[in-house]
């Protein structure tokens, strides 16, 4: 409301990278991607199960950021939030990575009968797969994945191109059709993301179910977006880069969004745990029992310390949401929190004795971290970092938190 | 930018406090309404509410002469309408909250007009919801030994805190308290205001509960910090309300109750039901007290989009439990949702699917979003299918035992609606008397609204 | 009505003071900005006692008069480490220890069932720490003020925007304040009785 401030004093940053600081990262970026499918290669083909295991992880991990960032994109739209303008275009950016998992995709296609016991011979003679057949079916669970990161990017580059068209008019009529889009988009994202997360985690273990699943799917993905965008937030500004447009004041509203969501995920962690321990359920347990079981009963108390009491400790006084060195630590703390709760789904199913991390699990995460990355920043070349056309963004400029 | 209309901007900001408004005007249309008689329709209300407000009285009395067999409930429906409605108003309660700290801590500026009302309808939606388990008790005299570690010598023992009815206990008294406490706070420099305009015994008893505030800086230094506390753990608070009435079902091994999603699936439906609640009274409050200029159709458009927004995550909720009820395999869970969609309760499940999932999509219109009466009827058909909602969970979940021997249908008896209809008498009786005697609004926040709007206009932007 | 009022035992608030001294002098402005612009000014010629009273919290207002921030947040943390420990050793002393009896085969104490309690109890003890907090802060109740002494008192509640140059200032010199806040753009510059 109150664009109280002068215009175009506020800022003094220039959004357009320098070709060379751009060159630069895109270089480390490929090398990083080059080493780590090549590594992924030799993976592959000396130890197909763990590799479509750490595969299938580091999918889940990229996946479920860029699926962070579709929401959050979606819920500035809806809520016209004047705070978030100067970070929506890294948002938007990161967003825009959805379509390459389309193609990163096809290795979970061709792993499901390594991952998937349902679809194993097996599953003929066991009476309850059989009356799950209808869903849990090879040819299913690969149009339902195609489907789904289709509709992520279909949503995903229309957002992105509104804004970027607006970039150039700055005409309000952009603000007004992603406003239209977004409101049917987190619907669809909603129901599609629960649907992916049933899929591709939660039939891992095929006879079991919790209706909470999707929704912990998404809190996991939204800490870890945040966490992600804070990164690179702090890496631009050390690159001196939108030290004005994405000032102090900012820095504390996404931390105050780091401390919400992993607020949120440790309640919907929390309500699917206590409700199946208060149940005490043999078919609904087992899930939890298989994820305690030698060396992997060391990882709930690590997430209920290190992917909750710490962070919540840590960044609830004001001073350390507005202290960039801690927030920096932070992101990247909750990403590795974020890492190591999918790989507490995923891996007990196939180390199922204890713990057992392999070289390929790095391979895995730092190819398609890297290859994600190179989508992420091949979208901040020669264009402008902040939506320069939004009609909120003086505010956003002088934006002071109350 | 002296003529708004013509910036572009204006539209995203829209101006909420309409009209020529100036601190004074503010304080005057606020103020006068609790300084002058009411006006006739505010009698009108009355008149419809007062007896309604007597006939609980009357039920409650008769229940607890008889016991409470006289309600329904009855085996294996132990839980009836007691309960559904105890959950309905407890849901209706944490729209108010929301408003007040959550949209707070979201800087939605366009909750300041109506933040006062919502949370004084909260009050009086949790002391509605209190009745219900308290007389539940049937001797609602010794329930405080029951409900409180008090030491005592009647029990001899201590309450079961691994029961979530205890936590239910800790969860809805909190609540009720903290927004008390919130709502107090909020009214302190508005009473300060009555008082300075007050004269005599009026200026007294403004004097006192004001506390003599003075709205020094240092004291609204305080104050700021004091509210921005309050919101955020108000925000929490209401989550983990409505999450653990929710595990008053979802704790048990009953299919229907028993269902992870329950948590955040309680919560939205109860912001969903108690917007259609905000928007059912604002357009009363608005009726009887023309606050047109400060209620503006922008501030019931936001609602009727919250609405559509927790009125979508209510309906993926459904559908996410009937296809797991099928996903698990398990002939319970699956008996349990074909039973609600198509056994004896059918009516009442398609009530609140058409109430709460076919009714709120009208809202994807702007055209219905800006018309009064349409919003009305639509608020009133969403108050009607989330109470269907709870009915429908509560009755159709145990009305089918595991043993075909003990299977049963509720019936309601002429008290147990006595008492539903009555509450309702209750709690407008509440909420008119508060827009009679307190500021209504928040003199101080819309002031606060209403500085920066003459600032931005001025600004020549 | 006047008479009745002086002969029952009210707050004093009404009452005018009986003492000689002056609680300072106060100056009544049109606008925050107005209001701001005196605060700086004041601040700057050496005053260090003073006070605004405004109808509504006004941004910046701390910095102009710097004026730390609220230390209310560690109340309220001491608060919620009492209610969250409280509600630990409440559920495991009367569950496990003073009357143990197991219900539906659960633990006596175990940390699931106990989240809800611990979580509740922390929340009601941090929002009485606020509320009583703020208040103590406040110095509230407080039923009487030499400012409502002020002539205009009535508007700082509604539309005017007032400072107070304290008598406790040392460099307090009534007629000189009275022409900086005439200068300033006070509408209405009184000594104020204490």
């Amino acid at each position: 409301m109150a664009h109280t401030h002068q215009d175009s004093a506020l800022s003094r940053d220039s959004y357009i990278l320098k070709p060379e600081l751009w060159q630069r990262v895109r270089n480390t970026l490929a090398f990083a991607a080059l080493v780590g499918w090549i590594a992924l290669g030799a993976g592959f083909a000396l130890n197909r199960d763990q590799f479509h295991f750490s595969y299938l992880v580091a999918f889940a991990f990229c996946i479920s950021i860029t699926l962070g960032a579709l929401f959050y994109v979606q819920v500035q739209h809806l809520t016209g939030s004047a705070w978030s303008v100067t970070v929506r275009r890294l948002m938007e950016t990161l967003m825009r990575t959805i379509p390459a998992g389309l193609i990163l995709f096809i290795p979970i296609a061709f792993g499901i009968h390594t991952v998937y016991e349902w679809s194993h011979a097996s599953a003929a003679s066991d009476p309850i797969l059989q009356q799950k057949a209808a869903f849990l079916n090879s040819t299913g669970f690969i149009v339902r994945g195609f489907i789904v990161l289709a509709l992520w990017s279909i949503w995903a580059v229309r957002l992105y191109s509104l804004s970027r068209k607006q970039d150039a008019s700055g005409s309000l009529e952009f603000t007004r059709s992603s406003e239209k889009w977004s409101a049917p988009g987190v619907l669809i994202l909603f129901l599609s993301a629960s649907l992916a997360s049933f899929d591709w985690i939660m039939s891992l273990d095929p006879h079991w179910w919790s209706t909470m699943f999707g929704v912990y799917f998404l809190a996991g993905g939204a800490v870890a977006f945040m966490a992600v965008l804070i990164a690179v937030c702090l890496g631009l500004r050390s690159a001196g880069y939108l030290s004005d447009a994405i000032n102090e004041e900012h820095y504390h509203d996404l931390g105050k969004w780091l401390f919400a969501l992993t607020v949120f995920w440790a309640y919907v962690t929390f309500s699917q745990y206590m409700l199946i321990w208060y149940g005490n359920l043999p078919e609904e347990g087992i899930w939890y029992h298989r994820r305690m079981v030698g060396s992997w009963s060391g990882f709930m108390p690590l997430m209920i310390i290190g992917h909750f009491i710490i962070p919540f400790v840590t960044l609830m006084p004001r001073s350390s949401k507005r202290n960039l060195k801690m927030l920096g630590f932070f992101s990247g703390w909750m990403l590795v929190m974020h890492y190591l709760d999918l790989y507490w789904q995923v891996m007990p199913v196939l180390h199922k004795t204890g713990v057992a991390f392999h070289w390929i699990d790095l391979a895995a995460l730092v190819a398609l971290v890297s290859t994600f990355g190179l989508v992420f920043w091949s979208g901040l070349r020669e264009r402008p970092l902040v939506p320069v056309g939004d009609p909120r963004l003086e505010q956003c400029l002088g934006f002071h938190n109350a | 930018m002296a003529d708004l209309a013509l910036d572009p901007r204006a539209e995203l900001n829209p101006t909420l406090v309409q009209g020529d408004a100036t601190y004074a005007g503010v304080t005057d249309a606020i103020s006068v309404i609790t300084e002058s008689k009411p006006p006739k329709q505010w009698y009108y209300a009355m008149a419809v509410a007062i007896p309604l407000a007597g006939l609980l009285f009357f039920c409650l009395g008769y229940l607890v002469m008889n016991g409470i067999g006289v309600w329904g409930n009855n085996s294996p429906v132990g839980w009836g309408w007691d309960i559904t409605n105890f959950v309905w108003w407890i849901g209706i309660g944490h729209a108010g909250t929301l408003i007040s700290a959550i949209l707070f801590l979201f800087r939605q500026k366009w909750r300041t007009s109506i933040n006062r009302a919502a949370e004084a309808m909260t009050l009086f939606a949790v002391a509605c919801a209190g009745i219900y388990p308290l007389f539940h008790t049937g001797r609602p005299w010794r329930a405080a030994y029951w409900l409180f570690p008090m030491p005592n010598e009647l029990l001899g023992m201590w309450q079961n805190f691994r029961s979530p009815l205890m936590w239910d206990v800790f969860a809805v008294s909190t609540y009720a308290t903290v927004s008390a406490l919130f709502w107090y706070v909020g009214l302190v420099p508005d009473l300060a205001t009555l008082r300075d305009r007050a004269k005599g015994l009026r200026q007294q008893i403004f004097g006192i509960l004001s506390l003599g505030w003075r709205g020094s800086a240092r004291q609204w230094k305080h104050y700021e910090l004091a509210y921005l506390i309050l919101a955020g753990l108000s925000t929490p608070l209401v989550l983990s309300v409505h999450s653990i009435v929710s595990f008053d079902f979802a704790t048990s091994v009953i299919p229907g109750w028993h269902t992870t999603i329950f948590p955040p699936y309680f919560v939205a439906g109860a912001i969903f039901s108690g917007f259609a609640m905000v928007i059912t009274l604002m357009v009363l409050a608005r009726w009887v007290y023309n606050l047109q200029h400060l209620i503006t159709i922008k501030h019931l458009e936001n609602m009727c989009k919250v609405i559509l927004a927790t009125g979508m995550i209510v309906g993926f909720a459904y559908g996410t439990e009937f296809f797991i009820a099928w996903y698990s395999a398990n002939q319970y869970e699956k008996f349990a949702f074909l039973n609600r969609a198509f056994g004896p309760y059918a009516w009442a499940y398609w009530s609140m699917i058409t109430c709460n999932v076919i009714s709120p999509q009208f809202f994807w219109f702007k055209k219905v979003r800006t018309s009064i009466p349409a919003m009305f009827i639509l608020a009133i058909f969403i108050n009607i299918g989330m109470w269907f909602e709870r009915f429908v969970i509560i009755a159709t979940s145990l009305h089918r035992d595991f043993l075909p021997s003990s299977w049963g249908y509720f019936s309601p008896t002429w008290v147990d609606i006595g008492t539903f209809v009555g509450t309702i008498g209750l709690f407008l009786t509440l909420f008119l008397l508060f827009l009679r005697f307190l500021p209504a609004i928040a003199i101080s926040e819309v002031k606060g609204v209403l500085h920066n709007q003459l600032v931005s206009n001025k600004g020549g932007h | 009505m006047a008479d009745l009022l002086d002969k029952l035992p009210l707050p004093a608030f009404l009452k005018p003071a009986d003492t000689g001294g002056h609680y300072g002098v106060i100056g009544d402005f049109d606008t925050p900005e107005a209001l701001l612009r005196a605060i700086r000014t004041a601040r700057t010629a050496g005053y260090t006692k003073f006070e605004a009273y405004t109808p509504f919290p006004i941004h910046g207002i701390d910095d102009a008069m710097g004026e730390p921030r609220s230390p209310l947040g560690r109340i309220v943390v001491v608060c919620a480490l009492l209610g969250l420990s409280g509600a630990v050793l409440l559920q495991w002393w009367t569950g496990a220890v003073d009357y143990p009896i197991i219900i539906a085969g659960k633990p006596l104490f175990a940390i699931e069932p106990s989240i809800p309690i611990i979580f509740e109890l922390g929340v009601l003890l941090s929002a009485f720490g606020t509320v009583f907090g703020m208040l103590a802060l406040n110095k509230l109740p407080t039923y009487y003020h030499p400012a409502f002494n002020f002539s205009k008192w009535a508007g700082a509640s509604n539309d005017r925007f007032l400072l107070a140059i304290e008598a406790i200032d040392p460099k307090f010199n009534p007629d000189e304040i009275k022409v900086l806040m005439d200068s300033l753009g006070s509408r209405c510059t009184e000594l104020v009785e204490a």
